[in-house]
C-alpha cells in the first residue's frame, strides 16, 4: 500500500498499477463482515429456537393447544398420536391398519357405535378427520361443519350402501338435506304420529276448573252437566290444595292448571326428589327433558279410583282419603287381587259370624291345601267383585285403552277346591294397555328445555292449549278442546326456524329474527344422542340390554311398586291407604 | 463497479426468451396446484393442512425448492463446480423461489396455522421471500442508474482507497502551485508528523516538475478514469483562497465525502464555491479551480456509488442470514411434522 503514494515520486508503470490496492478482495467490506455476523447470529437463533422447542414440545411443534377435555394430555402427544402414523384420514400414508391403531387409542375413552346400518366404510372418516383438535381450549370438538354431515346427506341415495337386500331407497323428503330450513330440511319423522294410546285433553286440563263447559268467572258453571265437575282449589285434599293452590287466591277459585302442573323438571325438583327415567333422559343435561308423567304425582289430586260407586268422590269434595281406592297401574291378576281381597275384608267387617266360617289359609291356594272354602262366603263376595270389576274396568277406560283378559280361575280367591272345575273355568277379566307416550319425543334430535326457558311454552306447544272460544255474556271465553290424545302437541320445524336460522329482517313485525345456531350439530348427533357410545338406532335395538330405555309402559308409571307385577299385594296396599 | 451480470438477474426484452419457460412453467404449476388444493378443499369439506394430500405433496416439493435455494450460497463460494452457469443457477433461484410461495401458503393452510415453530418458519419464510422480491427489483434499475449517473465508479472496496488517494494527488497540486495561507500553515502544524513522514519519501526522489492527477474522459460512448500530467513551473500570487479553501473545506471533503458534513456535498455549493475563487483568483490559476471541481464532482460520484451499492447489497443482510434460520427451522419441521400428523 506505500507504495501507493508513490505516484508522484515516479510515474512508472508499475507506480501507476499501484495506484490501485490489487488485494483488496482478500478483506471482506462492511458489508460482507456484518452479514457474515448476521448469518452467525441466525445460525445461532436457529439451534437456540430448536433447543427450547425440545423443552416446550407441545407450544412449539403442536398447532395450537388441545381442548379442554383433553387438557390432561397436552403434553403427551402420544396418548393420541402415533409416531410416523398420520391421524387424519385425508393423507397419502392413512391406512386401514393406522387409523385402526388410532382409533383404538380414541375408544380407550370413547366408545361410539357406528352412525348408520347403511352407512358405508369407505367414506366413514377416522375420529380425527371430524374432531379436529388443537384448536384452542375452549373449542368444541363437536361442533363440525355442515359440509362434514352434507357431503353425503346432501345427495343421500348415493352415500349408502348398495346392497339390495338390507338397503331401501331413502324417501324424497330425506334424500337431499343441505341445511336446516323450511325448504331443505325435512319435517321431522318423530313428529308424525302420535304413538301414544292414552285418552286425554291437554285443553281441557288448561282449563279452569279442568271442565268441559264454558264457565263463567264468578265462580259458577254454567249449562254444566251434572256428572262433570267444575273443581276448585277448596275440593283438592289438603295436601294438593298446598301444591295447585297459587298463593293468595280463594279455596273457591277454579283450579288452573300451567304446563308445569304436569310437566316438571329436574332443575325445579325439591332436593331429594328422585325419579325413575329413561336412559336417554338420564344421560341428557338436567332439564332437557321434561320428567315423566306419573298418575300419583299428577293426575291423583283429581282423579280417584274407587272400586265401587258408592266410593265415587262427592261433588263438594275429590278427597277420596279412606277410602279403598285401588292402586294405579295394577296388572290384571293384580287388580282381581286387590278386588277380592278388599272386598272379602269389608264383608268380613260387615258379617262377623263369616269369621266362624272356614277361609282359606294363604291368597293363593296351593293344590296341596285342603282347605275348603264356605260356598256361602264365595256366593257372598263373588256378585261384589263382579261388580266392583265393572266399574273399576269403566274408571280404567277413562283414561286407557282397556282389553279383555281371561285369568284362570285357580290362581282367584275364590276358587273351589275342586282342580277339574278350576281348570276349566276361567273368568274374564281386563287389562290395561300401555300409554306408549315417549319419554323423548325428538328421536333423531336432541332438545333442551332448560336453554329454551325463556321462551313461552305456547311458541312450541300451542296446540295444547285450548283452542276454542265461547261467547259467553258478551265475552269470549276458552272452551276446553275433546280428547286431543292423537294430536301431537310439538310444533316442529316451523317453530325452530324462526330463531335457528339465518338473522333477517321480518317485514311482518318490523324485527330482526333468526341469528341462532342452526348447524346441523345444533340438534343433531353423528353418533346418536343418548348415552356415551349409544345411538339412536342402537338404543332401541339395544333395549332388551338397556331396560330402563324403553318406552314407558305402564309400570314404569309405578316405579318402586313394579313388584305388583308377581301377583303379590305389598303392605301398604292391604291397609287401604293409597 | 459494475455488478457483474453473473451475480444479477436483468429481467428485460433481451433475457425474457430466457425466462418466458420458467413464467410459463411456474404459473403452470401453480395454477395446478391451486386447482388441485381447491378440489380437495371442496371435497373434505375443510381448509387441507400440511398433513393432506395436495398439503403434503407441496410441502415436500417446497421443501427440496428450498434446499435447492440454499445450495446457491455454496454454489458461489465453490466456483469450480461445474453444474451450470452462475446465470442459470441465479435464473432457478429466482424463479423456484417465487413457485415455493403458493406452495407454502397451500401447505401451511393458507396461514390458518398455530405452533411457534410453524409460525417461526412461515414468518422467515414471508421475509426471506420478500427480501428476494426487493433484491430482484433493485437489480432491475440499480446498476443501470450505477452505469449512467456514476462515470467515475471505482470496486466499491476501493472507493476509501482511490479518495484519498485523489485527496494526496490535489493537495500535490495546491501546494505545488498556490500560495500558502493561514490554513494550509494550521494545517502543515496540525498534521506535522504526517507531513514529515510524506516528506521524506519525497526527499529520496527527484522533483520530476509535474504532478500526476487522475482525470476522466469520456469520448464516443466510452469513458473512464485516466492519469493526467500537469506541469509545474512556479507558485502563482494570489492564490492564497485557494490554499486556504482547499484545507479548510476542500480536503475533508475528498477525505471522507458526505461523512464530512461539508457543503461541498450540494454540487451548487461547489459550483458557488469554485466561482468565488475564479474571481477572486488570478487566470492562470483556473486549471487548479477546475481541477478542484472536477475532483469534487468525482467524490460526489463516490459516495453515490456507496449509496447503490448498499442499496444493491444491503437486503442480503436479510436474505442471506435469514435463510441460514430458516433451513435450521425447516430441518426440525421436517421429523417432527412427520412423527405427530
Amino acid at each position: 500500500m506505500s507504495d501507493a503514494h508513490n505516484s508522484k515520486s515516479k510515474s512508472t508503470s508499475r507506480t501507476l498499477v499501484s495506484r490501485i490496492d490489487r488485494s483488496y478482495f482478500h478483506r471482506p467490506n462492511a458489508l460482507a463482515r456484518m452479514r457474515r455476523l448476521l448469518v452467525l447470529i441466525s445460525f445461532i437463533f436457529g439451534i437456540g429456537w430448536c433447543v427450547w422447542g425440545a423443552i416446550d414440545t407441545a407450544k412449539h411443534h403442536a398447532p395450537g393447544p388441545v381442548a379442554h377435555v383433553h387438557a390432561k394430555w397436552e403434553n403427551d402427544c402420544e396418548a393420541c398420536h402415533v409416531p410416523y402414523s398420520p391421524i387424519k384420514d385425508n393423507t397419502w400414508l392413512t391406512s386401514q391398519k393406522s387409523m385402526q391403531v388410532l382409533e383404538t387409542k380414541c375408544q380407550v375413552c370413547h366408545r361410539v357405535g357406528i352412525h348408520h346400518p347403511l352407512q358405508m366404510s369407505s367414506e366413514t372418516g377416522s375420529c380425527a378427520s371430524c374432531h379436529v383438535d388443537h384448536r384452542g381450549r375452549e373449542v368444541d370438538l363437536n361442533r363440525t361443519s355442515d359440509r362434514s354431515c352434507t357431503v353425503c346427506h346432501a345427495a343421500i341415495a348415493t352415500h349408502r350402501k348398495s346392497d339390495a337386500s338390507i338397503a331401501t331407497a331413502p324417501s324424497p323428503e330425506i334424500s337431499s338435506i343441505t341445511q336446516f330450513d323450511d325448504e331443505h330440511h325435512p319435517q321431522f319423522a318423530s313428529l308424525a304420529v302420535d304413538p301414544g294410546r292414552l285418552k286425554f285433553s291437554h285443553g281441557r286440563h288448561m282449563l279452569p276448573g279442568l271442565s268441559f263447559g264454558p264457565l263463567a268467572f264468578d265462580g259458577n258453571a254454567t249449562d254444566k252437566p251434572k256428572d262433570r265437575v267444575a273443581i276448585s282449589y277448596g275440593m283438592l285434599a289438603e295436601q294438593d290444595r298446598e301444591k295447585y293452590q297459587p298463593k293468595g287466591s280463594h279455596s273457591d277459585e277454579f283450579v288452573q292448571l300451567s304446563c308445569a302442573s304436569c310437566h316438571e323438571f329436574v332443575p325445579s325438583l325439591p332436593v331429594g326428589d328422585i325419579r325413575a327415567v329413561s336412559g336417554l333422559v338420564a344421560s341428557s343435561p338436567p332439564g332437557a327433558y321434561s320428567l315423566p308423567v306419573e298418575f300419583e304425582r299428577h293426575c291423583a289430586a283429581c282423579h280417584a279410583l274407587p272400586i265401587t260407586g258408592s266410593d265415587k268422590p262427592s261433588a263438594s269434595s275429590l278427597d277420596t282419603r279412606g277410602k279403598d281406592d285401588i292402586p294405579h297401574g295394577l296388572r290384571a291378576e293384580a287388580i282381581r287381587l286387590y278386588l277380592e281381597q278388599t272386598i272379602l275384608q269389608k264383608a268380613i267387617q260387615s258379617d262377623t259370624t263369616i269369621l266362624d266360617l272356614k277361609v282359606p289359609r294363604s291368597p293363593l291356594p296351593s293344590p296341596q291345601d285342603q282347605t275348603i272354602p264356605d260356598e256361602r262366603l264365595r256366593t257372598l263376595i263373588s256378585a261384589t267383585v263382579d261388580a266392583s270389576r265393572t266399574f273399576v274396568r269403566g274408571g280404567c277406560a277413562k283414561c286407557h285403552l282397556v282389553e279383555d283378559k281371561e285369568l284362570p280361575f285357580e290362581t282367584s280367591l275364590l276358587a273351589t277346591d275342586h282342580p277339574q272345575k278350576n281348570s276349566s273355568s276361567q273368568s274374564t277379566w281386563f287389562s290395561v294397555g300401555p300409554v306408549r307416550v315417549p319419554a323423548v319425543w325428538l328421536r333423531k334430535a336432541k332438545f333442551n328445555h332448560q336453554v329454551h326457558r325463556a321462551s313461552d311454552c305456547r311458541e312450541c306447544h300451542d296446540a295444547a292449549y285450548p283452542n276454542q272460544i265461547a261467547d259467553i255474556g258478551g265475552s269470549l271465553f276458552p272452551v276446553g278442546s275433546p280428547l286431543d290424545n292423537q294430536q301431537v302437541m310439538i310444533a316442529g320445524r316451523h317453530s325452530c326456524v324462526r330463531c335457528h336460522g339465518p338473522s333477517k329482517f321480518d317485514s311482518a313485525t318490523g324485527t330482526m329474527i333468526g341469528g341462532v345456531r342452526f348447524d346441523c350439530v345444533e340438534c343433531h348427533g353423528y353418533h346418536g344422542l343418548g348415552t356415551h357410545g349409544l345411538s339412536s338406532e342402537a338404543i332401541e335395538s339395544q333395549s332388551e340390554l338397556f331396560p330402563a330405555v324403553r318406552s314407558h309402559p305402564i309400570d314404569d308409571f309405578l316405579g318402586s311398586k313394579k313388584s305388583l307385577s308377581d301377583g303379590s299385594v305389598p303392605e301398604s296396599f292391604r291397609s287401604g291407604s293409597r | 463497479m459494475l455488478m457483474p451480470r453473473e451475480n444479477s438477474l436483468i429481467i428485460d426484452r433481451k433475457s425474457w426468451p430466457k425466462d418466458r419457460r420458467w413464467v410459463i412453467g411456474i404459473a403452470t404449476i401453480s395454477i395446478v396446484a391451486t386447482i388441485g388444493y381447491l378440489y380437495e378443499w371442496v371435497s373434505v369439506a375443510s381448509l387441507p393442512g400440511g398433513s393432506s394430500r395436495s398439503g403434503f405433496l407441496y410441502g415436500i416439493v417446497a421443501g427440496l425448492i428450498i434446499a435447492f435455494e440454499l445450495l446457491l450460497w455454496p454454489r458461489k463460494h465453490v466456483r469450480s463446480w461445474r453444474i451450470g452457469s452462475a446465470q442459470q443457477w441465479l435464473r432457478a433461484h429466482v424463479w423456484l423461489g417465487l413457485l415455493s410461495v403458493p406452495l407454502v401458503l397451500m401447505h401451511a393452510k393458507l396461514l390458518f396455522i398455530g405452533g411457534l415453530l410453524n409460525w417461526a418458519i412461515m414468518i422467515t419464510f414471508l421475509i426471506v421471500i420478500a427480501s428476494g422480491i426487493w433484491g430482484l427489483v433493485l437489480q432491475q434499475f440499480l446498476p443501470r442508474m450505477l452505469l449512467e449517473q456514476v462515470p467515475a465508479e471505482t470496486i466499491y472496496d476501493q472507493v476509501d482507497h482511490v479518495a484519498s488517494q485523489q485527496c494526496k494527488e490535489t493537495e500535490r497540486l495546491v501546494k505545488a502551485t498556490c500560495e500558502p495561507g493561514i490554513q494550509a500553515l494550521h494545517w502543515d502544524k496540525e498534521h506535522l508528523h504526517e507531513n514529515l513522514s510524506e516528506q521524506s519519501a519525497e526527499d529520496d526522489n527527484d522533483d520530476p516538475g509535474f504532478v500526476v492527477v487522475t482525470g476522466f474522459r469520456s469520448m464516443t460512448g466510452i469513458q473512464g478514469k485516466v492519469l493526467d500530467t500537469v506541469p509545474v513551473y512556479k507558485t502563482i500570487q494570489g492564490t492564497q483562497s485557494i490554499s486556504n479553501h482547499f484545507f479548510s473545506e476542500i480536503r475533508p471533503y475528498l477525505k471522507t465525502g458526505r461523512r464530512s458534513d461539508s457543503l461541498l456535498v450540494s454540487p451548487m455549493e461547489t459550483s458557488r464555491l469554485m466561482a468565488k475563487l475564479r474571481a477572486t483568483c488570478p487566470t492562470e490559476a483556473s486549471f487548479v479551480i477546475d481541477h478542484l471541481e472536477h475532483v469534487c464532482t468525482m467524490r460526489r460520484q463516490l459516495d453515490l456509488q456507496i449509496r447503490i451499492h448498499h442499496w444493491l447489497h444491503g437486503w442480503l443482510l436479510v436474505h442471506v442470514p435469514l435463510s441460514v434460520a430458516l433451513g435450521i427451522l425447516l430441518l426440525i419441521h421436517v421429523p417432527v411434522a412427520l412423527m405427530y400428523w
